[in-house]
């Protein structure tokens, strides 16, 4: 089967449908494990990381 | 433990980028001044190079890429070495990007006056500049993506992935919205057509506003805004779901650009429930942005960096709700071709992209030039003088877009449109457009305050810049070293493997991260963009619709150059106003053979689709000459150039071979004769203008070819209609000159 005999049975609505259901399993997937409480400590750690870096200005503060 | 290492951060290349942020900033917003002076007094145009349709584009790129552009870099390059605890890869290629791209700002600086433009909206610059710009950026993508694989930080931040996401997505988004061929040095016509064309172009047009003025800015807040206010950010998972699901849901939303166009309404529906979809991880950004403040807010008060970034995110959260609003069909019929856009676009740029943008240049000036901030009272002075100029920039847009939607809709009691004459509702208007040329003067002013601070600032520098050693762990293969200190080590084994598993095989992998970036992006592009290219019933043939003729597309050329698709829209929308005020609506048939589209996004003139045949030759003759001479309170600019230059008769024969070899189906005279052709057709109009009262000896001048072009707009599905088509008297014409 060519691709475009495929595409050629496929309706605009099919593509609509696949898109959203698609999205949705990305988001529970992303959604599951970033709010998984084994995650909690180790991302809350990432959060600070902009606030350790000690570069030239910042040490020393000058704003 | 592995062994310690110590290096320098590059803060040379931010400096430069920081300072070209500035510069171009300025001149890309004083171009932008200009252009709103010209609406509301169009004696300010100066043509044949400084006419609205050539310099608006020029304010677009100029503060798109220029001054939003260097502003990422800047952010970029400051931002990554630290989260990455590594020098950039390479200097010379730091300095390769920021001297290309300002020559490529610079290049679009001379070529969009001198009216060289492929005609797509923010994608103007021609090809041999799209390929400068190709050049850049992957050697940008290069150095950055090379400074990833030398880091000394395992995970890598949340502003990272967001500006791995901008840069790959930029890429596919200029690569393929730019496709077009070549037909001379600055000349070529896009490969797409008509409602692909469209479809392109607000992929690109609406990700372009996703992934150069949201995303990167976000990675900006994300880093910025938690070192301003000195505390990490609100919820660091809640940036990761605003990442995935911003990323994902971005891509599909351009359709809503298209409502009741020639697009299919599967696209456009599609376009409509992404964007609103969209509103959510916006606003949760935008809520994570402001919440890291919380327990802060005293410093507000007192710092002119957080009151910038405060109100930037601000700024975000009211443009990302009025977006997905506009978004809405039924808004949209009233939004769309009116100033509201205007007002909306410009709540995003000057307050969330500006503001993100001087916030940021005021935290970095006394870092990077290592001495105080010459003024911190002139900076909040700045930030106060450029909100109350973004308030009066934006109430007059909005005041001025409903004004007029609602003015184009309305009936009178007997039926008739209530504003039959399209300059009504142009000349309300202009009040309005001084209060925003106002609103613009102060944002500008507080811009040009900046300026004044960053020089007396960079004035008190130490003589040599102090570059501290910095140390850090070198990063091994270890999972390990992943524990940032401070963090509990994982309960259970389970968890400590989920752990690792999760550091190593994903957001610690920027390989497969930038991998799976681009899945999510190209994914959603295909599925909106496959079924409008191979669905045949998507764009049903109309067979009475020909190719235009050499004269004709050299006409077409010339409106292409002055830039008129910035004010006519070439778009019958399906509305019953629109109908009896321009006529039938507009097929997607119909531009098969518009290579590119131009259906434009603002009508501050008229649409121009069934221009053709509503007027005589010799009008259009005295209105290029003086728009005010037929149409009092026209604010269109004049063109004597029209009259003056002659038509370059050898280069039509490399336009019409160029659209022949994309597909447009000239006959043997066209392929072989073209330049014949277009002699015969100027010639015959020239007649028909001196026939109707008009000037003699036209017919090597460019107005004629424009004619040609416009008389032909539209006409060819009104073959059956001749008596409506048929132009008025002569002497009816030349009473209205002068």
């Amino acid at each position: 089967m060519r691709l475009s005999e495929l595409v050629a049975t496929l309706t605009p609505a099919t593509f609509t449908i696949v898109a959203l259901v698609m999205f949705v399993l990305v988001f529970v997937g992303v959604a599951v494990r970033t709010l998984r409480p084994a995650a909690r400590a180790e991302l809350d750690a990432a959060g600070s990381m902009p606030l350790d870096d000690d570069g030239p200005g910042d040490r020393e503060q000058r704003s | 433990m592995s062994r310690t290492e110590t290096f320098r951060y590059d803060d040379d290349i931010v400096r430069k980028f920081m300072v070209a942020t500035l510069v171009w900033g300025a001149v890309g917003m004083l171009v932008g001044l200009w252009i709103a002076l010209q609406l509301a007094a169009p004696s300010l145009n100066v043509a044949p190079y400084f006419t609205f349709g050539r310099l608006r584009p020029l304010h677009t790129n100029a503060v798109i890429f220029a001054f939003a552009g260097n502003a990422v870099f800047s952010a970029v390059y400051y931002s990554s070495q630290r989260l990455l605890k590594t020098r950039m890869w390479s200097d010379k290629l730091g300095r390769f990007h920021f001297w290309g791209w300002q020559a490529i700002i610079a290049a679009a600086a001379i070529t969009l006056p001198l009216g060289l433009t492929q005609g797509k909206e923010y994608a103007e610059l021609e090809w041999p500049i799209d390929l400068a710009i190709a050049v850049v950026w992957v050697v940008f993508a290069i150095n950055f993506f090379a400074t990833l694989r030398i880091r000394r930080e395992r995970h890598m931040y949340v502003a990272i992935w967001f500006y791995i996401a901008s840069i790959v997505t930029v890429a596919l988004l200029h690569i393929f919205n730019n496709l077009s061929l070549p037909a001379g040095a600055f000349k070529s016509y896009s490969i797409y057509a008509g409602v692909q064309d469209a479809f392109m172009q607000w992929w690109y047009g609406h990700n372009a506003v996703a992934f150069v003025l949201t995303t990167p800015f976000l990675g900006l807040m994300y880093y910025f805004l938690p070192k301003a206010a000195g505390r990490p950010v609100f919820s660091y998972r809640l940036s990761i779901l605003h990442f995935w699901t911003l990323v994902f849901l971005y891509i599909w939303a351009g359709p809503h650009h298209l409502h009741y166009t020639a697009l299919p309404a599967w696209a456009s529906t599609l376009g409509m429930v992404f964007s609103i979809m969209l509103w959510m991880p916006s606003w949760g950004g935008m809520i994570n942005g402001l919440l890291t403040l919380r327990g802060a807010w005293n410093k507000v008060a007192e710092d002119p960096v957080l009151k910038f970034f405060v109100v930037g995110v601000t700024f975000y959260g009211m443009s990302t709700f009025e977006g997905p609003m506009m978004s809405i069909r039924s808004v949209n019929a009233l939004s769309h071709y009116t100033d509201w856009t205007i007002a909306h676009v410009h709540g995003g740029a000057l307050g969330w992209v500006g503001f993100m943008t001087f916030g940021m240049i005021y935290w970095l000036m006394p870092r990077l030039f290592q001495t105080e901030l010459y003024s911190k009272k002139l900076a909040t002075l700045h930030f106060w003088i450029a909100t109350i100029g973004i308030v009066l920039y934006v109430v007059a847009m909005w005041a001025a877009g409903i004004t007029q939607g609602l003015m184009w809709r309305a009936f009178d009691e007997t039926g008739r449109l209530q504003y039959p004459d399209f300059l009504q509702t142009v000349n309300r208007l202009i009040p309005m457009y001084w209060v925003r040329a106002l609103g613009g003067s102060l944002y500008i002013t507080g811009t040009l305050m900046c300026a004044v601070n960053m020089w007396k600032t960079w004035r008190k520098r130490p003589a040599q810049y102090e570059e501290p050693e910095i140390t850090a762990p070198a990063l091994d293969d270890s999972h390990e070293e992943d524990l940032r200190h401070g963090a509990a080590p994982p309960a259970g084994a389970l968890a400590r493997v989920a752990q690792a598993r999760f550091h190593r095989k994903w957001e610690g992998l920027p390989r497969l991260f930038t991998i799976l970036t681009v899945v999510a992006v190209l994914v959603a592009s295909l599925f909106e963009i496959i079924p409008t290219f191979v669905i045949d019933s998507n764009v049903p043939t109309i067979k009475s619709v020909k190719p235009y003729t050499p004269l004709e597309l050299y006409g077409r050329d010339i409106y292409i150059r002055e830039g008129c698709y910035n004010c006519h829209s070439q778009m019958v929308r399906p509305f019953v106003d629109e109908v009896v005020r321009y006529g039938d609506y507009s097929k997607p048939g119909e531009f098969v053979y518009d290579h590119p589209f131009q259906w434009g996004s603002r009508r501050i003139g008229p649409d121009l689709h069934r221009e053709g045949g509503r007027r005589s030759d010799v009008w259009h003759v005295h209105h290029f000459r003086n728009p005010r001479s037929t149409s009092k309170g026209s604010i269109m600019p004049a063109y004597p150039h029209f009259y003056s230059d002659d038509i370059p008769w050898d280069v039509i024969q490399d336009r019409v071979d160029a659209m022949a070899m994309l597909g447009v189906p000239y006959d043997a005279t066209a392929l072989h004769d073209a330049s014949g052709l277009a002699h015969a057709q100027a010639k015959q109009i020239a007649d028909a203008i001196v026939q109707q009262g008009g000037p003699a000896g036209l017919q090597d001048k460019e107005v004629v070819a424009l004619i040609a072009y416009l008389q032909r707009l539209g006409t060819d599905i009104k073959v059956d209609q001749p008596a409506e088509a048929a132009a008025p008297t002569p002497t009816a014409m030349t009473t209205e000159v002068k």
